[in-house]
């Protein structure tokens, strides 16, 4: 009987091992910004929000493109229900459902909403994934004069979204793909981004994977500093 | 030892559904779709700054790295 209970109790442990393993598995997400698009300074951001991409329009009122995030307890309808009420709420808002929209990760749902600005009105393209207990909110802005142009490079922008696991299996090509690997396996002695190797792969990534944009690049880079430098602080 | 292990399984499995019951009471306490909020306001806030305010990706990767190192305080400028 006891040999029973203890069997039991190590099989319970294992598959409460393997749930935590699981569940604290680190994901990332990003996506593309468009070609030449500068980022925001991070210290101008809102809280949640995490990333910005500024473009150069054609009007004082330049295109952007940011993403916020947060943790939620309820299904994904119901948060989409409360973001289209809160919108709806708005005075200032004119909010249209615009359906859904595949993402390289997930399907969104895609929102149109109006303001008026200083800068005259506004259109704002917003589409929210909800994945794992956690929202991811892309939206895009452009002066209203531009928005038959721009609404396509910011769908683009939010269709090239995704929710990976590994960030270095992103890149297709295996030369270039082991060639990251290597550059960060040689982080493991680096002990500050002033030193060679951390000099040699920050090149590497924002020079050789410029395809991915540079959401993806800080990530890399964020990551391996989280793994490698702050570690051996 | 058979009390023992069976003391051991009943605390595991209590401290498992406490905890599965306090997440969301603290997550009810935010407010929820905070994110879209944020995320609007800053896709025409953010817009009206002058574009020569875009930083290089380098310059972005310092100033996310560096206060993470130092300090884990950010203040920000939004009230």
């Amino acid at each position: 009987m006891e040999i029973v209970i203890i069997r039991t109790l190590k099989f319970l442990y294992f598959l409460t091992f393997l749930a935590c393993s699981v569940c604290s598995a680190k994901s990332h997400h990003f996506f593309v910004p468009p070609n030449k698009w500068k980022l925001a300074d991070p210290k101008q951001l809102s809280p949640m929000v995490e990333m910005c991409f500024l473009g150069k329009g054609k009007t004082a009122f330049h295109p952007s493109i940011n993403i916020a995030t947060e943790e939620i307890d309820v299904s994904g309808n119901e948060y989409v229900s409360i973001v289209v009420k809160m919108h709806k709420d708005d005075p200032n808002i004119e909010f249209r459902g615009l359906g859904k929209i595949k993402t390289q990760s997930n399907i969104a749902d895609l929102f149109e909403l109006t303001t008026k600005t200083n800068f005259g009105p506004v259109k704002m393209l917003q589409a929210v994934i909800v994945n794992e207990h956690k929202a991811y909110v892309l939206t895009g802005a452009m002066h209203i004069d531009e928005f038959k142009t721009m609404s396509k490079t910011i769908l683009k922008t939010f269709q090239s979204f995704q929710i990976v696991d590994n960030l270095v299996n992103c890149v297709n090509d295996q030369a270039k793909r082991e060639k990251l690997e290597k550059a960060i396996d040689g982080l493991a002695n680096s002990k500050s981004t002033k030193d060679k190797d951390w000099k040699k792969f920050e090149k590497l990534v924002l020079k050789d994977f410029k395809e991915l944009g540079e959401f993806w690049q800080l990530q890399v880079m964020k990551d391996a500093y989280d793994s490698y430098i702050s570690n051996s602080k | 030892m058979k009390r023992a292990l069976l003391l051991l399984l009943f605390s595991t499995t209590l401290s498992f559904s406490l905890n599965a019951r306090t997440t969301p009471r603290e997550g009810s306490a935010r407010r929820k779709g905070s994110a879209a909020a944020y995320s609007t306001f800053d896709s025409t806030a953010l817009s009206m700054l002058l574009w020569g305010t875009g930083l290089a990706v380098v310059i972005v990767t310092a100033a996310i790295l560096i206060p993470s190192s130092s300090s884990g305080d950010s203040n920000h400028s939004h009230s």
